[in-house]
């Protein structure tokens, strides 16, 4: 009898406890963490305290589904890539912690998640920065600033192959560099060079006073590192920009010139070498005060040059990377930043057989005004440039948005007003768009025939036809956190695309419409609760 | 039955006391005997009931997978008497649990309305063990206060998603009820108060919970629907209740 009392009051215990357990934490965990991407068929949502992605995708109709990806514990960082094709994610792991109850043990890991799936790439220690290289094949993890890691060593790099499956010791592979006080600040990843002993990649890491180049065809090995100076004292200079030339075929020119705080550029030359395969030869050239922009260009007959915006001088200067002679370019103000539009502007080949490159100067973030200018290389009698245009932009320009698509000869051009420009760099025309109020975000539409614009915070929200430069109004429900737009998950040929507007109050909200569609139709489908649709759901 | 018969000595008593002094010792006493009415056979109870749910998408609503609920309940004897027979009732249950789900208030409430067929048998002169099937419906209606939600009216506030959801529903019990005490008048009914404790489990449809937005269909605009997993409005139960039979 006694037995039957024990068996019984043990059975009611065993059913109370595990009807007393506590729900799962997801649904305790704040949404305050979750920051959206834009693949280029799926909105993503990192939702770091429900340890997930969400995925969010529509298809041709405007259907919506929404499924979760789980990650690793101890989220660190996440970066899109730049054609939008995956997720890179960083996560810690339980990294030295106990993991928690009834589960085992993570390491540190980089994660990639696309709509197709997800590939983990197990990592040696726990770092939050990434560096991605824009052909898709690198990935450099750093220890970034918001390491909290008692200690870290910020020039211990991990790079990962993403062509080569994870192997331990091999991929990623573990590189630190030496160092002479500085840490990295910027990453560069060059095409593929002709260089002294083959073809090859190279990694160039801009720390605060040198520069060091890592050979991505062995990338174990010892880098080279370009310590910079004013060339007069040993005070160290601090590097601000990096451009990359392959030069003319063959492997003995390729340059790599390092823009100085101190009115310097500093043009390395690999060639050959005896204790590797090159080295670099270096030439300091002084272009007057400090260089803010600077890129390598094709002047006369096909001539390299290294082009230099000097904006306190209100000039430009042109660099002989060969000699190191320079040549002043006066121009009519004050412009910071250049970009090459040769192949946008349909002046490639313009002089026969060798190309001369045109540049679109325009002012940084820093300036005022000025607008925007065409500077067509070249050289003709008494000056080391063929023209100087000036476009009519009366507001200063703080930002050039490619559109691509079917119209890479169109430019958005931002400014700090209520105005942006639409700049033809064809026609060398620049249509004015006034808006309601500053602090619009221009989105240009993939297909390149329409922009998006909007103000984060506000439901207004505008399609501007970018051929007829017609714009049409609309109004989305709810305020606007950011707008998206993503192809159809169901047509192969990416032809379909949808709008998707993000609201992020509450457990976050989306309204889709079909990005052909908008303006002409109101149709839209409207989600909501987003992160609140947990692991359970169907 | 010790009650009753000190309840009818107390009633002699009052008769005796009620006349006068004088004729006390010339007048026999008459036995009056108080009669009762007939039990009707009816039972009302009023209780608390804690049931376990099933499904993970009650974890939106609740910290444990408990919902508390009030009973009501009313049953009749269909033959038998006080110590054994069977039962026909009727059986109400209203139960609510809210929480915050990722910072959204949430709410799911539970209605089950059963009929209630039961036996019971006197084991002790206080103590009564009894058992039931109980066959019926079940009702949730799960909301979230969610700020996500497109208003049809932009400039309104308070918008909810819900989703109302039946199911059909058995539930077995088995439990005792301990007599408290009787209240037995003269030409009245016996009021017999009973506490009662009873356990069971509950078998009911499930739902997966797909909350849409209540203020109906809008021009252009088709709504996705909030999953939030299944819910099965059933399982493990126990009810205390206090009962009044007569």
């Amino acid at each position: 009898m006694k037995g039957k009392s024990i068996a019984f009051w043990g059975l009611a215990m065993s059913l109370a406890a595990v009807g007393c357990g506590p729900r799962s934490d997801f649904w305790d965990a704040p949404v305050d963490g979750a920051q959206p991407f834009a693949l280029a068929d799926a909105v993503a949502i990192a939702d770091p305290s429900a340890g997930r992605v969400v995925l969010l995708t529509t298809d041709a109709a405007r259907n919506v589904r929404e499924r979760s990806v789980p990650l690793q514990r101890g989220y660190r960082a996440a970066t899109l890539a730049p054609d939008r094709s995956k997720l890179f994610v960083v996560s810690a792991g339980d990294d030295g912690k106990l993991p928690p109850a009834g589960q085992t043990a993570q390491t540190p890991a980089l994660q990639i998640v696309t709509t197709a799936g997800q590939t983990t790439y197990p990592l040696s220690q726990a770092l939050d920065g990434l560096a991605l290289d824009p052909r898709g094949q690198w990935v450099v993890l750093y220890a970034g600033g918001s390491s909290t890691e008692l200690v870290s060593n910020p020039n211990e790099l991990l790079l990962v192959d993403l062509t080569q499956p994870p192997s331990p010791g091999v991929n990623p592979v573990s590189h630190t560099l030496r160092s002479f006080g500085g840490k990295p600040q910027r990453f560069t990843f060059t095409e593929p060079l002709e260089l002294p002993g083959g073809t090859r990649r190279l990694l160039i890491v801009e720390t605060e006073q040198d520069v060091a180049v890592v050979d991505l065809l062995q990338p174990a090995a010892p880098e080279i590192t370009i310590q910079l100076s004013s060339g007069q004292d040993a005070t160290p200079a601090h590097p601000q920009g990096v451009a990359v030339s392959d030069g003319d075929p063959g492997p003995n020119d390729v340059r790599l010139a390092i823009r100085e705080d101190d009115g310097n550029v500093v043009v390395a030359t690999m060639l050959p070498a005896t204790a590797r395969d090159f080295s670099p030869e270096l030439n300091l050239t002084a272009v007057g005060s400090t260089p803010t922009d600077m890129a390598w260009v094709r002047t006369d007959a096909g001539v390299l040059s290294l082009a230099v915006m000097v904006p306190q001088s209100t000039k430009a200067v042109l660099v002989d990377p060969t000699t190191g002679l320079t040549q002043d370019v006066a121009l009519p103000a004050a412009y910071s930043r250049l970009s090459l539009v040769t192949a946008q502007s349909g002046e490639s080949g313009s002089t026969g057989v060798a190309p001369v490159d045109v540049a679109l100067l325009w002012n940084g973030a820093g300036s005022g005004n000025g607008g925007v200018a065409f500077w067509e290389l070249g050289r003709v009698a008494g000056r080391p440039y063929r023209s100087v245009e000036t476009v009519g932009v009366t507001a200063g320009v703080v930002s050039v948005t490619d559109v691509g698509g079917a119209h890479p000869e169109l430019k958005i051009l931002g400014t700090r007003q209520a105005t942006f420009f639409l700049l033809d760099l064809q026609a060398r025309t620049a249509a004015p768009f006034v808006t309601a109020s500053s602090g619009v975000t221009l989105l240009p539409s993939t297909t390149g025939d329409r922009a998006w614009a909007y103000v984060q915070g506000s439901s207004q929200l505008a399609s501007v036809d970018l051929v007829t430069l017609h714009p049409q109004d609309m109004r989305d429900e709810r305020p606007i956190s950011s707008l998206f737009e993503i192809a159809a998950a169901d047509d192969p040929a990416h032809a379909a695309r949808s709008l998707v507007a993000l609201t992020q109050q509450g457990t976050w909200g989306a309204t889709v419409y079909d990005a052909a569609a908008v303006g002409g139709a109101d149709a839209h489908t409207a989600v909501a609760g987003i992160l609140l649709e947990g692991t359970d759901a169907p | 039955m010790r009650l009753d018969v000190t309840l009818s000595l107390a009633a002699l008593a009052a008769v005796c006391c009620a006349a006068p002094p004088l004729a006390r010792a010339q007048v026999q006493p008459e036995l009056v005997q108080a009669e009762h009415r007939p039990a009707v056979g009816l039972e009302l109870s009023l209780g608390g009931r804690s049931e376990r749910m099933g499904g993970g998408g009650f974890d939106a609503f609740s910290e444990n997978r408990w919902m508390a609920e009030l009973t009501m309940a009313a049953s009749y004897r269909i033959t038998g008497s006080l110590d054994d027979g069977l039962t026909i009732g009727a059986l109400w249950n209203h139960g609510r649990a809210a929480s915050r789900a990722r910072g959204t208030d949430s709410s799911l409430d539970l209605d089950r309305l059963s009929l209630s067929l039961g036996a019971h048998r006197t084991v002790w002169r206080r103590l009564t063990v009894f058992g039931r099937l109980a066959p019926g419906a079940v009702r949730l209606h799960a909301g979230l206060a969610e700020t996500s939600i497109l208003n049809a009216n932009q400039y309104g506030t308070n918008t909810t998603l819900s989703q109302t959801h039946w199911a059909l529903a058995m539930e077995a019990a088995a439990g005792a009820a301990f007599r408290v005490g009787q209240l037995a008048r003269p030409r009245e009914h016996v009021f017999t108060l009973w506490l009662t404790a009873e356990g069971g489990y509950a078998l009911a449809g499930s739902t997966t919970l797909a909350l849409a937005s209540n203020q109906g269909p809008v021009p252009a605009r088709t709504d996705v629907p909030v999953q939030l997993g299944t819910v099965t409005p059933g399982g493990l139960f126990m009810n205390f209740a206090a009962a009044l039979t007569f």
